[in-house]
């Protein structure tokens, strides 16, 4: 009798934590994906944007010109990944377009009349919205993989990780010269 | 809190991304001062190193990648999750929200004024409790100690009308520690609690959106606003949350609905103008914070829970002045004793209730706080705003439904806590304590 019950709260305990497991996992996948929406959400500002400053900052010309060129290496990367290939190159390519609109953006601050443009400065509110679902989504992936990877690895989920195959998912990652710290600004106030 | 002196020259530092406008990145002379000013403009940042434990790695330092520019933007949000404050192993430093550096500035630096520059305060956020992790996690053990407190209470007031109840209609029973009846008034407790919390859980949760006056808006209507609520939704994964927006120049914000699902947040106009975009997302990281921590349907249940017992003690108090006295007077000590507790429990518990109530709602915000550090990595934004909210005038007018409704808001809307701000029956913790607590997590 005692040992029927054991068995019965073993075996609950096998699929509650079995179902956490591919709970997280979903979790994983899931903000993964939301990246990507992200990501194309991007690419199709891009152009938008590019297209509606090039008169203004014509003589950035060489900075657009990266722009547009960066996003359409990523869109191409984008694909690539998609249809099986490296992931890395998608994420490279993505990395290096941050980069560049980085660039462009700080630019952008040199012309003022930019801003008093009502559809310049919301495409540039879109942008901005845009870069921060990015890594927000980025983020929240990589919050789900640590609770996940935690459920994968610690005592006792890894005896049913380990027996049905769950494997821990990867962060994602940002280059180093995102990584690096900023040099923090000390005025007071 | 005193606050280090402000060049009178100067509002909050612009990042290139702020989506501001009108505020142009300040100008600083002084290499200390470059930060953002220099980021924006493309200029090669100086690899500082970080001294110390929080010179982080990071996995993922590739080998290889040219240091490029303009990172500052990016990096600006990426110092917190690399923090010494980071006991657990974070997935790396991750590409800031960008222009959330621009407030970098307020930051507080107490050694700032004095010793060379340092890029973090180092000693404070040393202690392992100060990450968000760990303050989310303590904020949520003080609550659930608060609502064991909270249905003990109701557990014994129950257990006291029921061994009251029953020895007046059974004069010679003896009392006992686990009479029948005692039992039975604490599972009507239990029972009546949770009934009507559920109740209020069905209904009642659009009823706060009306009471404020609130109206639903567009992201044609306002962008930025939707677009920063979005953020924070994809930062906490959950649905987007439907906006509100109410026409009041206060200041102020709240989250409502019982579940992330069909959740709302409403800030009024008086906010939206009053500032800037990362200080409007770090109001709104707290009240999606609020959102995922379930804390409306929390309040709720302790509300019903509180307001039960302050229910059945005034009961049990009329019942008791109106009793027979005749059968009372003759029954043994035991039996007066007992009457003599249920009078003064009767009388202390709803007071004691109503304080239980209002420290769970002080923890919660405390936790929506530090959940919000969690979303935006960021609190400089949520500082900013609560500063500006703590300087803004009291409006004359009383925000509509300010009183049934303050503990939902962001900031009390009755009244500036001053001294006495964690006066034991606030619905908000001072707001001076939460940027305190909001500091120590950066």
């Amino acid at each position: 009798m005692i040992l029927l019950g054991v068995i019965v709260v073993l075996i609950l305990w096998v699929v509650m934590a079995y179902n956490g497991l591919v709970g997280g996992r979903n979790q994983c996948q899931a903000s993964w994906r939301q990246i990507d929406v992200q990501l194309k959400r991007r690419h199709d500002l891009v152009p938008n944007l590019v297209e509606s400053v090039k008169d203004a900052m014509s003589y950035e010309q060489e900075t657009l010109r990266q722009v547009i060129e960066a996003r359409n290496a990523a869109v191409t990367a984008g694909e690539k990944a998609a249809a099986g290939g490296s992931k890395a190159d998608a994420i490279a390519a993505e990395n290096q377009l941050t980069q560049v609109l980085t660039r462009f953006f700080a630019l952008s601050e040199a012309y003022p009349q930019l801003r008093a443009n009502e559809n310049v400065s919301r495409l540039m509110e879109e942008l901005t919205t845009t870069e921060n679902r990015i890594a927000f989504a980025r983020q929240h992936y990589n919050d789900s993989v640590l609770s996940y990877n935690n459920r994968v690895q610690m005592f006792p989920g890894n005896l049913i990780a380990g027996s049905f195959n769950f494997r821990i998912e990867e962060y994602f990652q940002v280059p180093e010269a995102e990584a690096k710290p900023v040099k923090v600004d000390l005025r007071p106030g | 809190m005193s606050e280090p002196p402000r060049p009178a020259s100067e509002g909050p530092t612009q990042g290139p991304w702020s989506g501001n406008p009108a505020q142009p990145p300040a100008p600083g002379p002084g290499p200390d001062q470059a930060g953002p000013a220099a980021a924006a403009f493309g200029a090669p940042l100086p690899g500082q190193p970080l001294p110390g434990p929080w010179q982080h790695p990071g996995p993922d330092a590739a080998p290889g990648t040219p240091p490029a520019s303009s990172e500052g933007v990016a990096q600006g949000h990426a110092v917190p999750p690399v923090g010494p404050w980071a006991p657990f192993p974070l997935p790396g430093p991750l590409p800031g929200p960008w222009g959330q550096n621009r407030d970098q500035a307020q930051q507080p630096q107490p050694a700032a004024e004095a010793a060379p520059p340092r890029p973090r305060p180092a000693p404070e956020v040393m202690i392992a409790s100060t990450d968000f992790a760990a303050a989310i996690a303590k904020n949520r053990r003080r609550t659930y100690w608060l609502l064991g407190f909270l249905t003990l209470i109701a557990a014994i007031l129950g257990w006291l009308i029921g061994s009251v109840i029953d020895t007046y209609s059974d004069p010679y029973a003896r009392v006992a520690l686990f009479s029948p009846a005692g039992a039975f008034g604490m599972i009507s407790m239990a029972g009546a609690s949770g009934i009507w919390s559920g109740i209020a859980l069905k209904s009642g949760d659009r009823i706060a959106l009306h009471f404020a006056g609130a109206e639903e808006v567009t992201p044609e209507q306002q962008p930025q606003l939707f677009n920063v609520v979005e953020e924070m939704a994809i930062a906490a994964g959950v649905p987007m949350p439907r906006v509100y927006v109410i026409h009041d120049e206060t200041p102020n914000a709240f989250a409502t609905g019982m579940r992330p699902e069909r959740s709302a947040v409403a800030v009024t106009t008086g906010l939206m103008h009053m500032l800037t975009r990362d200080e409007l997302q770090g109001v709104m990281a707290h009240e999606v914070g609020h959102i995922i921590n379930n804390d409306i349907r929390y309040a709720t249940v302790v509300a019903v829970t509180a307001g039960l017992i302050a229910l059945v003690c005034d009961v049990a108090l009329r019942a008791l002045r109106h009793a027979p006295r005749s059968s009372g007077r003759s029954k043994g000590g035991g039996n007066a004793i007992l009457l003599v507790i249920l009078i003064v429990f009767a009388i202390l518990a709803p007071i004691a209730a109503r304080m239980v109530q209002m420290a769970i709602s002080r923890e919660r915000e405390y936790l929506a706080d530090a959940t919000a550090v969690k979303l935006t990595r960021h609190p400089q934004g949520l500082i900013g705003a609560l500063q500006k909210l703590e300087a803004a005038p009291v409006s004359a007018t009383e925000l509509a439904g300010g009183r049934a409704l303050q503990h939902l808001w962001i900031v009390n809307p009755l009244k500036r806590f001053g001294e006495k701000a964690s006066a034991l029956f606030s619905t908000h913790p001072a707001t001076e304590l939460r940027i305190e607590r909001l500091r120590k997590l950066g």
